[in-house]
């Protein structure tokens, strides 16, 4: 990264981005960027299509058209390698946690760094304990997953995001296997970061997150986005009927 | 060498006889290990005295000693005090007490699938433990067991080769005796391959079947 | 009881066979195992046909088969095989094939989450596999292999049709050099002999497979499904 990219060019920029599994259409042609900064909230039907929408922005689903650049490069669709050079730059957090449940909270954030970004074993270990205390967790740094609590490992999962140094965060649903009295404790995390600046997409219901934390609400149905705009804008005056209709189950 | 299919032609009728045995020990076996298989899980679901840990014993027994020798005990020690079944049965015999002991395994892990809100609800209707054990708890304990009980026949089946080394006349016997005798190793082994294979796709494809069948009443 | 004592030394010696032989295949197996079981589960049709095939094929026909072909065969392709080459050879590859299932039933067993979010970190397909799958596997595989191993131990028997002087073969050697020298039939009390040495060697090695089985699930990691091979693969 030498030149400065201007402050206007988008992270992530998605051109006609299309997802078929035979001849189910999944995402159906969409574009949509992401500013450095930005907090964007997908909201939508199950089956609409948002969360197979942010797995192929880091190749967890090959696109099967379109174009993808991230902080300006193009990523070239069926180039596994470079899929996997890119995915430490969008970090990456998933309903179910997905701990690896045989290594220990310490070992589960150091394991990526140290593979991936050639960091000292002292190193990775030392930035490991200083996100662990910046979220509170110090103490459960040698404790293995099962002995977590969901919402600790979830906190855990984006701390093992968080120690990759990403560019972004995704996030696919991270609440909605959880506790009510756990999500409080991932969401204030969410929301931390996103008052540092992290630029984050986050696929959640939690309408009161994207009021609070989202400078963009975006609505998906059908694998196409039908609406998107400043969450208050959007949850106050909806402008097509679907939408309105989703809101209305939601607060119910 | 090359294959003959002159050769194989020749020893046809000779091979259809080792077929036919290995077919009707087979099948007698599997009938006798049945009945054997679902009495043994009885005994052991009801917790009979004495009769249920003398069955846990010969399952470990079972399945903790070769198949072979347990063959040479009933073929060659058996008679040497007194014991002499025709060879036929002694194959049959060794055969379905092997497979009987799995049977009872996999029966007994059917059964205990079957819980015991079905046992309150039997009680309440009245039915002692043994009319339960027969009208509801072993249909439906058969069912889960059901496929690895055809694991085990086939197994059966497969394992009805080693009689040849007790002197059962059947497919492998004659086969291997004319690789000794005549050195057509190519024919042999051919036929062999064909027919276990054959054997083995039949039995596999008649247990699948049976499993969807005894699936369907739960479908909607 | 005095026949046994007298022939203590050859049942050893037998005994020692029927051992070595089951640790040697057992190495070969699990060696063509994890080669196996691991192509079994890659992404690639042709490769998994392969395998699926190889696997099908050796358990579709009878080990007996299995060894008399490589015995009475191996001469067709020139090469020579002692009874004992041929035994550890066909007991291997079939082995090898219980073991393929083995290892792949281990690896398809760790969630599949699990290779996802290894791959969200930018882990590498190596990496992911060695890292995050093969150790989370090996809790299910290790006991599996325990019990391949009492298999394979049981199959050595096998190899005294073709006259590997294991266990049973030198014990049937002893019931008939007996009954020619002392015209008595020892039959029974030997087979008996044999059936209880083998009850013991083989409850030995259940009960590890069992305890490998009950360490490797407890522990203070997530338990993963486990699966044990059921003895019924005997064959």
């Amino acid at each position: 990264m030498t030149a400065q990219p201007a402050s206007e060019a988008p992270l992530i920029a998605v051109r006609g981005l299309t997802k078929r599994y035979g001849a189910m259409v999944a995402i159906d042609n969409i574009d949509f960027s992401v500013r450095r900064g930005e907090v964007v909230s997908i909201i939508g039907p199950s089956g609409s299509g948002k969360s197979t929408f942010i797995r192929c922005l880091n190749g967890l689903e090959i696109p099967s058209e379109g174009e993808i650049a991230v902080d300006g490069k193009a990523v070239p669709l069926a180039d596994h390698r470079a899929w996997t050079r890119l995915r430490p730059d969008l970090g990456m957090v998933f309903q179910d946690y997905s701990l690896f449940p045989h290594l220990s909270v310490l070992r589960n954030i150091t394991l990526p760094p140290l593979l991936r970004k050639r960091m000292k074993e002292a190193q990775a270990k030392e930035r490991a304990h200083e996100l662990l205390a910046r979220f509170g967790l110090s103490h459960k740094a040698d404790a293995y997953p099962i002995e977590l609590s969901g919402g600790q490992q979830q906190r855990i999962a984006i701390i093992r995001a968080l120690a990759m140094s990403p560019k972004a965060l995704l996030f696919d649903e991270p609440t909605s296997a959880l506790d009510p009295e756990t999500i409080r404790d991932v969401l204030a995390v969410m929301l931390e970061l996103a008052r540092e600046g992290m630029t984050m997409i986050v696929v959640s219901h939690e309408i009161g997150f994207a009021r609070q934390v989202a400078d963009r609400l975006v609505f998906m149905e059908k694998g196409r986005i039908v609406e998107a705009g400043h969450p208050d804008e959007l949850i106050s005056r909806p402008q097509s009927p679907r939408l309105a209709d989703f809101l209305r189950h939601l607060k119910h | 060498m090359d294959f003959d299919p002159a050769y194989l032609v020749k020893q046809l009728p000779a091979l259809w006889r080792g077929l036919l045995l290995t077919i009707e020990i087979s099948g007698l076996a599997m009938a006798i290990a049945f009945v054997l298989g679902v009495a043994g899980a009885m005994a052991r679901h009801l917790k009979l005295k004495g009769i249920a840990p003398a069955v846990a014993f010969y399952v470990e027994f079972v399945r903790n000693t070769p198949l072979l020798v347990q063959m040479f005990f009933i073929v060659f020690g058996l008679p040497a005090i007194g014991l002499t079944l025709p060879l036929f049965w002694a194959g049959v015999v060794s055969l379905a007490l092997w497979a009987a002991a799995f049977h009872v395994e996999s029966l007994r892990g059917g059964l205990a699938t079957v819980n015991g809100g079905l046992e309150d609800a039997g009680q309440a209707l009245g039915l002692a433990r043994l009319p339960f054990l027969l009208i509801v708890a072993l249909p439906l304990g058969l069912r889960v067991a059901l496929p690895s009980m055809l694991n085990t026949c086939v197994s059966l089946l497969k394992n009805s080769a080693m009689l040849q080394a007790v002197g059962v006349m059947e497919l492998t016997f004659v086969a291997v005796d004319r690789m000794a005798s005549d050195f057509r190793m190519l024919e042999m082994f051919s036929v062999m391959l064909v027919v276990y294979v054959v054997l083995v796709f039949l039995l596999s494809a008649v247990a699948n079947r049976l499993e969807a069948v005894m699936q369907r009443p739960f479908r909607a | 009881m005095s026949l046994i004592l007298d022939n203590w030394l050859l049942f050893a010696r037998g005994l020692l066979a029927t051992l070595q032989i089951g640790i040697v295949t057992l190495i070969a197996s699990t060696i063509i195992g994890f080669v196996l079981g691991t192509l079994a589960t890659t992404r690639r049709r042709s490769v998994r046909l392969v395998v699926r095939g190889y696997v099908e094929l050796l358990r579709a026909v009878p080990l007996i088969v299995n060894i008399f072909f490589i015995f009475f065969g191996a001469p067709l392709l020139g090469l020579q095989m002692t009874p004992y080459m041929a035994a550890v050879v066909g007991l291997s590859l079939w082995g090898g094939a219980n073991g393929a299932e083995i290892v792949r039933g281990g690896l398809m067993g760790v969630p599949r989450h699990q290779a996802q979010s290894a791959r969200a970190l930018g882990m590498t397909e190596v990496e992911i596999f060695v890292y995050i799958l093969l150790p989370q596997a090996m809790r299910a595989i290790i006991p599996a292999l325990a019990g391949l191993l009492t298999l394979l131990v049981q199959s050595t028997t096998l190899g005294a049709l073709v006259g590997v002087p294991e266990f049973l073969q030198i014990s049937r050697l002893i019931v008939e050099r007996t009954t020619v020298m002392q015209g008595s039939d020892p039959a029974f009390a030997i087979y008996a002999f044999v059936l209880l040495v083998y009850f013991v060697l083989c409850s030995a090695l259940t009960a590890l497979s069992r305890r490998l089985e009950r360490m490797l699930a407890s522990g203070s990691a997530r338990k993963t499904p486990t699966m044990t091979v059921e003895a019924t693969a005997v064959s």
